[in-house]
């Protein structure tokens, strides 16, 4: 098995690192020929929705993911991650992958100083460690779309089929469990 | 960045009992210190900055161990900005790839030019008050 981790920009280093405790192989997508090698798993990180969007494209790496996104590779994406697999961004006109039914507004909890670190339940599992840094706020869910976490009455983690969004960063507390879900679960 | 990449292995490598000393040395606050003995790396991004004028200078940078590069004037300065900002961001996701940094750095317009300390007319000290 391997999982892919887009590395455009943000916090992959990161998730390679859970992968790397659950002793799961990754490779790095950094350009369209990294995506002719065989992959089980996408992971779409943190980091800056538009600027990796805009790389996506100027790389020629937005319609070979998309399609593979839309044939049911499974794909976990955080915080940035979800902006990208949202069909609408409720402040802004871009869409990107566009093949979550969710409604995500960008940068919803205010500036750096309002980004906190919380537990919270996800899909069962107890105290999870949740850091929302500028976090996007999933505000509408087609039907089809599961809720897997909640904080505060907002939306933070959901799934539809083999795609996998959550608001915050599981990945920088060092709990491997999401990823493990993300395996077990989806692929 | 060698030089900080050095330091950030060497306080990794530290046994336990040698990182309050070092931290005293270093006079910096011991949980940072125990941070990047846990982690091999700062908390924060490591950029690199100052006198990046080539998709190749920002390559570089990232080849020897940055996180991140940092560029200003080597983009403003330059003969047309969008394409060389645009040439460096490429530059720095795919620095292991020599063709693709070779075309990148091709048809770029000029360059910044470096100013060599004996040009420099306005001394930084003299404008203090």
């Amino acid at each position: 098995m391997l999982v892919a981790v887009l590395a455009l920009q943000g916090d992959f280093a990161e998730h390679e690192a859970v992968f790397k405790r659950l002793d799961v192989p990754t490779c790095q997508l950094r350009q369209k020929r990294d995506l002719e090698q065989h992959f089980d798993a996408l992971i779409l990180p943190g980091g800056e929705s538009t600027v990796q969007g805009k790389l996506l494209r100027d790389l020629d790496m937005f319609e070979p993911l998309r399609n593979r996104i839309r044939d049911g590779l499974p794909v976990m994406a955080t915080c940035a991650g979800s902006i990208l697999l949202a069909r609408q961004l409720l402040d802004d006109p871009a869409v990107h992958f566009g093949t979550m039914g969710i409604s995500v507004r960008r940068n919803a909890y205010g500036r750096q100083l309002s980004s906190f670190h919380t537990t919270g339940t996800f899909a069962g599992l107890k105290d999870v460690p949740m850091s929302f840094i500028r976090a996007p706020q999933i505000e509408f869910c087609l039907p089809g779309v599961e809720v897997l976490a909640e904080h505060d009455g907002r939306i933070t983690a959901v799934r539809q089929g083999k795609q996998l969004a959550m608001t915050f960063h599981p990945e920088l507390s060092g709990d491997t469990r999401i990823a493990a879900y993300f395996l077990s679960e989806m692929l | 960045m060698r030089k900080m990449n050095q330091e950030i292995r060497r306080v990794a490598n530290m046994a336990a009992d040698e990182l309050y000393e070092a931290a005293k040395q270093l006079q910096v606050p011991f949980d940072l210190l125990l941070y990047v003995h846990r982690n091999g790396k700062l908390p924060v991004v490591n950029f690199a900055a100052g006198g990046v004028a080539t998709p190749a200078d920002a390559a570089l940078m990232m080849m020897l161990g940055a996180e991140g590069v940092f560029v200003g004037s080597g983009i403003f300065k330059s003969g047309d900005p969008a394409k060389r900002a645009a040439a460096i961001v490429k530059a720095v996701t795919n620095y292991q790839d020599s063709r693709m940094l070779a075309e990148l750095s091709s048809g770029l317009g000029e360059a910044m030019v470096g100013i060599n300390p004996d040009e420099i007319r306005l001394i930084m000290e003299e404008r203090a008050i």
